[in-house]
């Protein structure tokens, strides 16, 4: 039992792994069939998981309406609404414009997506007031770095002789040396985390032993 | 406008008003809004997925000899429901980590790390080269000659001055030149500092110290500087949503937005002197 | 006449000579679409006059044209991922020409000839023939290939080094220590804890990467017998979350607290996702948010709602974009890499840490290089010994 529950899984993560290292390498049409179908077949996965995530959610809600939890009102309105929209599969004109599930993207979720978003243009005011006290050099150098930047993409930065230029180069010099750094430092990173799973060092998802 | 357009404008500000309303507290219209949104966006997922993967890519895919392993890799994820067997899906798992590694490992290599590093390394001096010089003496020699015949003052002799100093810039080691060098030191300078700032296994003590530190500014500045350059286009974000949520208080739209903004307002009252509102958390 | 006839005769071999070296060969390491056609420079070459490239299904045609361009163009030092960096291109040409066989389809050959076109006349050299075939290695990736096996290497030799001396150094890292405290803070104050995996899916590595480390934030957890919140945006990492926290809950013995809806399905939905973990943010009040993985947009939406609500914050994020958002608003951040070091750093074990220390040596290969690199390009352009720039095609990336 132990063998499919552990042995098997780390052969598919190694297999799986290894063709698609050697895959980048072998230049030959094959090669690059392979990494079609896998791609397709990851998509194909994540279609499926969609019930995964479906049944956890309806699970969630309809036991909180079953115990009348606090809340449960809620639960009903977010397992009524996912079941009209869902619903709307059965409508002749299907996801296209003029049906209802379209309505459901123009009205609900791009207007909530766009308001969600545009949030942010608050956040990111409070945000700054709290954090961009200068306590330190290292807190003063960010305040100011800050500062020269937004000032040189107002048009009254303009105005001011020198910001442009100084806001070019902070862009230019110390913003990219320090960006690909960390853009190296992750990459390397990203590469060693990736030979742990593949080479079953990092085992976790795994589960439990038993 | 159609009913639908009418019916559609009333439920996008609406929903637009509640959700802003989280900006005050908690409360039952931030609630709905939020749990409509999370209902709307599941279904409108799953049917998406039927439209666009199950039916063009599995039911109707040319060869289903190619689409069974995923379709069984993906049910072998929806074992999680019963616990029994559960294990199972740790083999689907096991295919999308895998994937994913092994996606990862060639292509950060070639994308990542030989861009960047070849980005990185530069000639921190750079001298004038052989054509350069040349062209200066060129350029000398023609504004000597012109200076000769045409004397001082003559547009001619203006325009090879003019050439002269732009060859002296590249055919001498000018201050043009000294400030591109110092650019790319304090370039290169600063991607060393930074990554020895990420070494695991030595101790930040002594020159290390001093040089992680240096690496810990040009974080800095990066971080700043990068928040600066958000604030504004997130600040238009905003704007253009409140824009949004205006146009929608006219006579065509049946007056939406005060509408549905002093029932809010009137509730939100009520419940606050009747006392329901402290059962809410605030920030 | 006679006379202007003689003086024809004599310029147009001038005018229309062909070059030396011409030569056909199938492109190496491609999937057997193009062959290439090389030949050296002609003594004296002007822009108005062309060369053409032609390729036929047989010796005798039908000809089509597939490249054409004045003499001073298409040089092989133009194209290094064909012919490097060398010195030995100087003075030579090239051109590419398109396979006759459809791509996946078998290899079929072709005839290909080099022509001069000039103010002066034209000439055409001897069809060759070629094949161009789908190659099996690439061996203009040789260098990446090199390094992978290299990084793997080095990796294992650290860890069984590892294995044999346990005491390995790694420097502190103050936003993994701060999250024991943070989990400590929880238990005392009888609140949870709030643990988001980023918004990508399972197949990436910042989502692995975190859910390595959901496993050791689990373990502690589960030692201090509090309660974690994973709100998931992907069905699989919702699966995923709950098998690591199984194992944790396990290894720190006590599997019967494990409760398998700690992780749950929230949507994919980007900003719906955001309304219902800022929804649970503030109705809960959990103790402390950790937000590792990878973010978008949504990052400071997040973490400024969570910083309102008074928890210690943690946040460990790869996308270089969002980490300024997470520095303003968390009380510790992991920057870039440190998120791939935290599962390792926080597990101690020995064959991790090894690991651990194999992506410093792999930054010490890359800054050594660097250095390398800059030092001999500088002695280089001082010198004006051009010949050092070889060391440019380490670097070179031909994808």
């Amino acid at each position: 039992m132990t063998t499919l529950k552990r042995t098997v899984p780390l052969g598919i993560a190694l297999v799986a792994g290894l063709v698609l290292i050697l895959q980048g390498f072998v230049p030959h049409p094959v090669s690059g069939k392979v990494l079609t179908w896998t791609q397709s077949w990851v998509v194909i996965i994540a279609g499926v998981s969609i019930l995964l995530g479906v049944g956890s959610l309806v699970q969630a809600h309809a036991t909180k309406i079953h115990r009348q939890s606090r809340g449960w009102f809620y639960s009903a309105v977010t397992l009524g609404t996912f079941g009209l929209t869902a619903l709307g599969f059965f409508h002749p004109k299907g996801i296209e414009p003029g049906g209802p599930l379209d309505w459901s993207y123009q009205y609900v979720m791009n207007e909530m997506s766009a308001t969600m978003f545009s949030i942010l243009g608050f956040f990111i005011a409070s945000a700054a007031f709290r954090a961009f006290r200068a306590r330190s050099v290292e807190a003063t150098l960010l305040l100011v770095a800050a500062v020269i930047i937004m000032l040189g993409q107002v048009p009254v930065g303009a105005y001011l002789p020198g910001v442009p230029q100084v806001a070019t180069w902070v862009l230019e010099v110390p913003t990219t040396a320090a960006k690909r750094a960390i853009i190296l430092g992750v990459a390397l990173g990203s590469i060693a985390t990736a030979l742990r799973i593949i080479f079953g060092i990092e085992r976790a998802y795994l589960g439990g032993s038993e | 406008m159609s009913f639908g357009d009418i019916a559609g404008l009333w439920l996008a500000t609406g929903l637009t008003l509640f959700l802003f309303s989280f900006l005050y507290r908690d409360n039952p219209f931030y609630k709905l809004g939020e749990h409509l949104y999370l209902g709307v966006t599941i279904g409108y997922m799953l049917v998406k997925l039927v439209y666009e993967t199950w039916i063009p890519k599995v039911w109707n895919a040319e060869n289903y000899a190619l689409v069974i392993p995923p379709v069984i890799i993906g049910f072998l994820l929806l074992t999680r429901f019963v616990p029994k067997v559960s294990w199972l899906s740790r083999w689907s798992f096991a295919f999308i980590i895998g994937y994913g590694s092994g996606l990862a490992i060639p292509a950060t290599f070639t994308s990542i790390i030989l861009k960047q590093a070849e980005a990185t390394t530069r000639p921190l001096v750079t001298v004038p080269t052989a054509a350069e010089q040349k062209a200066l003496e060129a350029a000398e020699k023609t504004l000597a000659d012109t200076r000769a015949a045409r004397g001082n003052e003559a547009p001619e002799t203006r325009a090879a001055e003019k050439a002269a100093l732009s060859a002296r810039r590249s055919g001498t080691y000018s201050w043009v030149r000294a400030y591109a060098d110092v650019t790319t030191i304090i370039l290169f300078l600063g991607v060393f500092s930074v990554l020895f700032y990420f070494f695991f296994s030595i101790e930040h003590k002594g020159p290390v110290r001093i040089f992680s530190r240096v690496g810990v500014l040009f974080l800095m500045i990066y971080f700043g500087a990068s928040y600066g350059y958000t604030v504004m286009g997130r600040f238009a974000l905003l704007y253009d949503r409140l824009l949004d949520v205006r146009k929608a208080s006219g006579g065509d739209a049946w007056f939406a937005t005060p509408i549905i903004l002093v029932l809010m307002i009137g509730v939100l009252v009520w419940r606050h002197r009747t006392g329901k509102a402290s059962e809410e958390p605030s920030h | 006449m006679r006379a202007l006839a003689l003086l024809l005769l004599l310029q147009a071999p001038l005018w229309a000579q062909l070059p030396e070296g011409f030569e056909v060969y199938d492109t190496p390491g491609d999937e057997g679409s193009s062959a290439l056609a090389v030949w050296k420079a002609l003594p004296k070459e002007t822009a108005d006059a062309s060369y053409v490239v032609w390729r036929a299904p047989a010796k005798d045609g039908p000809w089509e044209e597939v490249a054409r361009f004045p003499q001073t163009a298409g040089w092989k030092s133009d194209a290094p991922q064909h012919f490097g960096t060398g010195s030995g291109n100087k003075g030579w040409h090239w051109a590419s020409i398109p396979a006759l066989a459809e791509p996946g389809k078998p290899p079929v050959a072709m005839w290909v000839k080099l022509g001069v076109e000039g103010a002066g006349g034209a000439a055409e050299s001897a069809p060759a023939e070629v094949t161009p075939v789908p190659n099996w290695w690439a061996w203009n990736k040789l260098n990446v290939f090199l390094f992978v096996v290299a990084f793997t290497c080095v990796t294992f030799w650290l860890i069984s080094r590892a294995r044999r001396d346990p005491n390995l150094f790694i420097r502190r890292i103050p936003g993994l220590d701060a999250m024991e405290e943070a989990i400590g803070r929880a238990t005392e104050m009888g609140k949870p804890i709030l643990y988001l995996n980023g918004l990508n899916a399972m197949d990436s590595i910042s989502t692995i990467a975190s859910t390595c480390i959901l496993g050791q934030v689990a373990k502690r957890v589960a030692a201090y017998d509090t309660t974690i919140s994973v709100p998931c945006f992907d069905p699989v990492v919702m699966g995923v979350s709950q098998e690591v926290m199984r194992e944790g809950f396990i290894a720190a013995g006590r599997p019967d607290s494990y409760r398998s809806d700690a992780a749950f399905f929230v949507t994919s939905d980007q900003f719906g996702y955001v309304a219902a973990v800022d929804g649970i943010m503030i109705r809960e009040k959990p103790a402390a948010c950790f937000y590792l993985g990878y973010y978008y947009a949504e990052s400071l939406l997040l973490a400024e709602t969570g910083a309102t609500t008074g928890a210690i914050q943690i946040a460990g994020t790869d996308s270089v974009t969002q980490l300024p958002f997470f520095i303003a608003t968390c009380d510790y951040t992991l920057i870039g890499e440190e998120l791939y070091a935290a599962s390792a750093y926080l597990s101690r074990e020995p064959i991790q840490l090894g690991s651990l220390i194999a992506q410093d040596w792999g930054k010490l290969f890359l800054l050594a290089m660097i250095l390398l690199g800059t030092v001999v390009g500088s002695a280089a352009v001082v010198f004006r010994a051009p010949a050092l720039l070889f060391l440019k095609d380490l670097f070179a990336t031909y994808s």
